[in-house]
């Protein structure tokens, strides 16, 4: 290995020698174009909090013209971009919750979840966890992240031009994107328009990212680390690279299409004799809208699994670390992953049950729908398993990964009636489908992420987390999720329909429906919290106060993260060693910051990944990395690719 | 791959010798897809005269012995590792299913019946 | 620090990264083109005449170009092995010789791509109401709306009005025949060039995007206080939300029909619900014409096509039947040899409903027509726009030379700059040649679909 191998705070490390001859590269270099994997993950890191921050910010605003359509949004109301967006009250109008909802869910996913769980995590803890000691292509990976930059830049820019932002739903469906924003003169600086344009950066952020992935997990294994040795995590990270790598592509055809759509007026997905307002459509026509919708969702079913499985893939290092327990089915949870992975690309027209596809696809579809539970259902209950018997270290980490198992799970459940048809005529976009996958992506995913910012955080900066402030974060959240998602399933369920902006208080049939009596006691506590008149029944649509109620206070209860993140930097519990957590994959064979180039020796790996509690053993946990006295070790890496 | 002098002057040759077999069946797919009844008569006219399935079928069967000399002889792929073959096998399956699926997604069988049976009472 | 394997193969896999990598990217490239290709197949296959879209237009290509790029790819992708095996054997001038000739096929191939490209964007069709098609090129920039304003009123709660920005400024007329040439200067409202404008109180307008915003603003106030007015019971105040100003002098613009909306013999209205008022100067296309196409128009009525009355021109008329049976004759044997009817799909197929027409003329209006803007259903010159075959041709071929720019860069940048790599580490080399050619391969392997997809059938 290197010798270069001075650590960021210069902290001194027994064991190892400096070699003093290199010298350190200038700041720049080192940590804002760097090519070091972790220094990159934690750009990536920082970056993806950010637009986390302002996907939330977003959703409060829509939160509130859901609550109170009828009155004008505190605070904003005088800030100049508002002004232009808001009504002349001060309200919401529909076209700024049109602009929120849109760029709420893509900043979420793409700038979102997806650079957090795969960028960030999977940069940082991948080749500690394989012992390599950068990514395969360095320059790439650096490559990967400005295009991530780049895109999220355009994404926020596009708020300040004169059409706004985006507005046609994260879906961007046509032909209602293609013909948005066409009364600006200057086509190129649309919302509409710059979407398509950073989705293409993206894209190839991701489509980079995705080769590095795989490349390294294949390529650059260190000795020992055959393939059914490798934490389920690293497996997890590369069917999630297969899946970028070749869902991502058909959706940048559609974007490239839309594209040409709008800026030099083809009819890709335009049909023959569109009108708008009685306009007719100044196009060839015969396109399909069709077709936009199923490139798209060719990559938007995967990219569901991209935001799931790096999440179960942190779940699953988390829980055995921290019950001192094996993995459970440690070899099955990988077969699941991989044939989750290869269903994923097949499920896609359930998101297209109502377009009236043929009745015989829409049975396939449905099967391989119901078909890909079944892998799902699995990984969760390896996981659920894997605590059986434990000797549970109930920290923050821990209880953040021990909240996503059913909070997933509920997400997982209510997503099964969708797989068929005749349900979806009546749920297709209702709140239902949005309390759905909100329960798999925010109390699921982001609570998986939590875990591991609280679980890997020792190892760059040496310190912990306060679990005082863990917990703070941890109460609060897990109770608000669940008030702002719960109701939705409900409201879901009696017809609300998505993407309405004043929550539905247009539609009195269905949201005036009564939920509780005047006299239950749910109304009464309702009736005292949002100090109304007692005795007065709770509709459907009073819901929305809960949730928009609970919205707010999810965001307080941000708040001890934040600081936490912070200050545990500086003034943390020092950790004693270079694996505080005890754990046995290899990530913790590294000094405290891994060094650039990661490993002072050469790792090895003698084991499995996760020799928790083995019977006979004199600790309750054996490193990867640790050489046994038995003859079971085997350092020599099997030849499991054909070798010629 | 081995990369002893011999066997590089081998390769030459086999290069050379695919080249030209590329090029003669990009003759032959000119003269099956130009007007033949104008030019060749029906010899090459596998379908009806002018563009016909048949036609465009022989067409692509030649492009995919093409792309299969190229894919296996230009980019080695007659002697790689299995690795490549695994992953260019789950791309080649996602690629087709995406063709497949997305036109057969037109195709209602349900519908075409009923709509026969309508048709004999009306 | 050093990444393993960079450049020998690792034991159990048996590949080095960058081999690894670049197969990854491949892969990715597939699902691109694969995407590509389900689109033209979903396209094709989805075209339904009785629905009004237009037919796949087939064999519209001049052939020999895709021909010619088909042969040089070939080539190109021979001389790229060659290369690599020289590099391989160590002999740098042979690989840098063959390296030259594989730029040098690129080049072709982009020459060609160009020409073929520059042909379609000068040849324009017009589709007309009942279907009928014109082809041949337009006259100057007849196919603008011409108009002369004297004011124009704009809609204060819309956006910033940028499209009579975006329109040109009528020229100087050409004294021999009177034909609008040229429009190149842009005229933008803040251009002096422009005549000034006064607002309904006779008040000057200097900058106009300013005034522009100002009014939009105060408009908006207005709109506001109106209404705590009406909450509190105080009475509203009337607003206007359209405002005229007037030209200090007419000024005249040629407006791309495809940025307005609207249009009659006093006004013209764009996207941006801004209207010009004045006078219509002129508004029909002139077209010198080369072929009348009536694919879209049954077998049995094409006599009383709606082109002939425009047209008007029984000789140009009766020669083009002529040529319409002549083909039809042609195919017939065919079918009858097998005791069929000619199906009317071949009936109505390109190479029957498609003919030549010669108009006798003389001097520089020989063979042009005049089409008036209401008998035109789409007009669009052969650019990706005209229908959705030459959307996903110029897609799909673009991108695809958008790769073989790409890939000539590279491999021209290891032809240029390699050496010293060469000398440091000639496997390396080797291998980053052999991890270019598999991209340079591919290319070759999308146009092999290419040329009989988009040029033969
Ligand atoms: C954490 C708290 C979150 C809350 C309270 C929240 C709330 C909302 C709300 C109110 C909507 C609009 C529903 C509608 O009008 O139809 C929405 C839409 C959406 N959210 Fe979230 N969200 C949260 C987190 C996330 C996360 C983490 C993701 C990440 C993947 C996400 C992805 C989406 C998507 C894709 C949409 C659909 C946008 C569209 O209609 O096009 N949300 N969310
Ligand atoms: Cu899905």
């Amino acid at each position: 290995m290197s010798a270069n191998a001075t650590s960021a705070e210069g902290q001194a490390h027994e064991g190892h020698g400096h070699d003093h001859d290199h010298h350190d590269p200038p700041f720049w270099r080192k940590y804002i174009f760097s090519t070091d994997h972790k220094i990159i993950g934690i750009q990536y890191g920082f970056t993806a909090l950010v637009f986390l921050a302002i996907g939330f910010f977003l959703m409060m605003v829509m939160r509130w013209s859901i609550a109170f359509p009828d009155r004008p949004v505190p605070l904003l109301a005088d800030l100049p971009w508002f002004q232009a967006w808001l009504d002349a009250d001060g309200k919401v109008t529909g076209e700024l919750y049109n602009m929120f909802g849109a760029m709420h869910g893509t900043i979420m996913i793409f700038l979102g979840i997806v650079p957090l769980a795969f960028g960030a995590f999977g940069n940082y803890v991948t080749p500690l966890q394989i012992g390599a000691p950068d990514m395969a292509f360095p320059r790439v990976n650096m490559a990967s992240f400005w295009c991530y930059f780049v895109g999220g830049t355009l994404m926020i820019v596009s708020f300040f031009l004169p059409s706004g932002a985006a507005k046609v739903g994260w879906t961007n469906y046509s032909p209602l994107a293609t013909t948005t924003d066409q009364q600006f003169a200057n086509q190129f600086w649309t919302g509409q328009t710059q979407w398509l344009f950073a989705m293409v950066f993206l894209i190839t952020s991701s489509l980079l990212g995705a080769v590095n992935f795989i490349t390294t997990i294949i390529n650059l294994r260190a000795r020992g680390l055959t393939w059914m040795r490798l934490p389920f995590f690293v497996w997890a990270m590369l069917v999630t690279g297969f899946l970028l790598l070749l869902a991502f592509p058909p959706l940048e055809v559609a974007a490239i299409m839309q594209l040409m759509d709008r800026m030099f007026g083809t009819s890709f997905f335009v049909p023959t004799g569109l009108s708008i307002n009685g306009i007719p459509f100044d196009g060839s026509g015969g396109g399909s809208p069709l077709l936009y919708q199923h490139l798209f969702w060719f990559l938007g079913h995967p990219e569901v699994y991209v935001l799931i499985l790096p999440a179960i893939a942190i779940v699953g290092e988390v829980i055995p670390c921290h019950t001192r327990r094996p993995l459970w089915g440690h070899k099955t949870m990988i077969y699941a992953v991989m044939v989750l992975g290869f269903l994923s690309f097949i499920v896609w027209a359930h998101h297209m049950y109502l377009t009236g596809m043929g009745t015989a696809v829409s049975t396939f579809f449905q099967t391989t729908t119901v078909l890909i539970s079944v892998p799902s259902v699995i990984l969760v209950t390896c996981l659920l398993i894997s605590m059986w018997g434990g000797r549970i270290r109930f920290n923050s980490a821990m209880l953040f990964a021990v909240a996503f198992i059913p909070m997933f799970g509920i997400g997982g459940l209510t997503g099964l009636p969708l797989a068929f048809n005749h349900i979806v005529l009546h749920l297709h976009d209702t709140y239902y489908v949005i309390g759905h996958f909100h329960y798999v992506v925010a109390p699921g995913t982001l609570f998986a992420l939590f875990a591991g910012i609280y679980h890997w955080f020792p190892k760059h900066t040496g310190r912990f987390m306060s679990e005082r402030l863990g917990r703070w974060h941890f109460w609060p959240s897990l109770v608000f999720m669940n008030g702002v998602f719960l109701p939705m399933l409900i409201q879901g369920m009696a017809g609300f329909h998505r993407r309405a902006f004043d929550g539905g208080s247009a539609y009195s049939q269905i949201s005036g429906q009564e939920f509780m009596g005047g006299d239950s006691l749910f109304a009464s506590i309702f009736n005292f919290v949002f100090q109304r008149a007692a005795g007065t029944p709770v509709e459907l649509i009073d819901l929305n106060l809960i949730m928009s109620a609970s919205a707010w206070l999810l965001a307080i209860a941000q708040v001890p993260f934040i600081v936490n993140l912070f200050w545990s930097i500086l003034h943390g519990e020092k950790c004693h060693s270079d694996n505080p957590w005890r754990a046995t994959t290899l990530e913790w064979a590294t000094p405290t910051p891994p060094p650039h180039g990661n490993f002072i020796d050469e790792p090895v790996a003698y084991r499995s990944p996760y020799e928790y509690s083995v019977p006979g053993a004199t600790d309750d946990f054996t490193p990867q990395f640790e050489k046994g006295a038995d003859g079971t070790d085997n350092p020599e890496p099997e030849t499991a690719l054909a070798a010629h | 791959m081995a990369s002893s002098s011999e066997d590089m002057e081998k390769h030459r040759k086999q290069y050379w010798f695919v080249g030209w077999l590329l090029f003669g069946c990009t003759a032959l797919t000119l003269i099956v897809g130009i007007k033949q009844y104008y030019n060749f008569g029906e010899i090459f006219d596998f379908g009806a005269p002018g563009v016909d399935g048949p036609d465009f079928a022989v067409g692509l069967v030649i492009a995919c012995i093409k792309a299969s000399l190229v894919a296996l002889i230009f980019m080695h792929l007659n002697h790689e590792r299995g690795l490549i073959y695994k992953v260019l096998l789950f791309t080649t399956i996602f690629a087709v299913a995406l063709m497949a699926l997305v036109l057969f997604a037109k195709w209602n069988p349900i519908h075409e019946a009923i709509a026969n049976i309508q048709s004999q009472f009306s | 620090m050093e990444i393993p394997y960079e450049v020998t193969a690792r034991r159990d896999t048996g590949l080095y990264n960058a081999k690894i990598g670049i197969w990854l990217f491949l892969a990715s490239e597939v699902m691109l083109f694969g995407g590509l290709f389900s689109a033209y197949v979903f396209l094709r296959v989805g075209v339904d005449p009785a629905q009004g879209d237009l037919p796949w237009p087939t064999s519209v290509q001049k052939v020999w170009i895709g021909f010619a790029n088909t042969l040089v790819l070939i080539a190109s992708s021979v001389f790229v092995v060659l290369s690599w095996v020289e590099l391989k054997q160590r002999n740098w001038r042979k690989f840098q010789f063959w390296m030259g000739l594989v730029i040098a096929c690129a080049a072709t191939f982009m020459v060609l791509k160009s020409i073929e490209y520059k042909a379609k964007f000068t040849h324009t069709g017009i589709v007309l109401t009942d279907g009928s098609v014109i082809e041949g090129e337009v006259i100057g920039k007849t196919n603008r709306i011409e108009f002369e304003a004297d004011s124009v009123t704009v809609n204060l709660l819309g956006g910033v009005p940028g499209f009579v920005g975006s329109v040109y400024k009528k020229e100087k007329e050409d004294g021999d025949h009177g034909e609008a040439h040229g429009g190149h200067g842009e005229v933008e409202w803040e251009k002096a060039s422009l005549p000034g404008f006064t607002d309904a109180s006779g008040q000057e307008v200097g900058n106009f995007k300013s005034w522009f915003l100002a009014e939009r603003a105060k408009v908006k106030n207005t709109l506001a206080a109106n209404k705590r007015a009406a909450r509190n019971g105080k009475e509203t105040v009337k607003v206007e939300t359209s405002a005229t100003l007037k030209a200090k002098e007419p000024f005249t613009v040629l407006a791309d029909p495809h940025f307005t909306v609207a249009h009659g013999a006093d006004s013209l209205a764009f996207r941006d619900v801004v209207t010009l008022n004045g006078k219509l100067v002129n508004d029909t296309v002139s077209i010198h014409l080369h072929e009348v196409d009536l694919q879209m128009v049954p077998f049995e009525n094409q006599k009383d096509a709606q082109v002939w009355t425009l047209v008007n021109n029984e000789a140009a008329k009766t020669e083009w039947f002529e040529h319409r049976n002549h083909a039809r004759d042609h195919i017939k044997p065919y079918y009858d040899k097998r005791g069929l009817d000619i199906p009317r799909k071949k009936l109505q197929d390109r190479h029957v409903s498609l003919q030549a027409v010669h108009l006798e003329g003389e001097g520089e209006h020989a063979g042009v027509i005049e089409v008036p803007r209401d008998a035109i259903r789409f007009i669009s010159n052969h650019g990706p726009r005209y229908n959705v075959y030459y959307a996903i041709y110029f897609t799909m071929t673009g991108l695809h030379g958008l790769h073989v720019l790409g890939g000539a860069l590279v491999l021209a940048y290891m032809m240029f700059f390699g050496k010293k790599l060469y000398l440091k580490n000639p496997e390396h080399m080797a291998n980053r040649v052999e991890v270019g050619g598999l991209f340079w391969h591919f290319v070759d392997l999308v146009w092999i679909f290419l040329f009989p997809i988009m040029y033969l059938f």
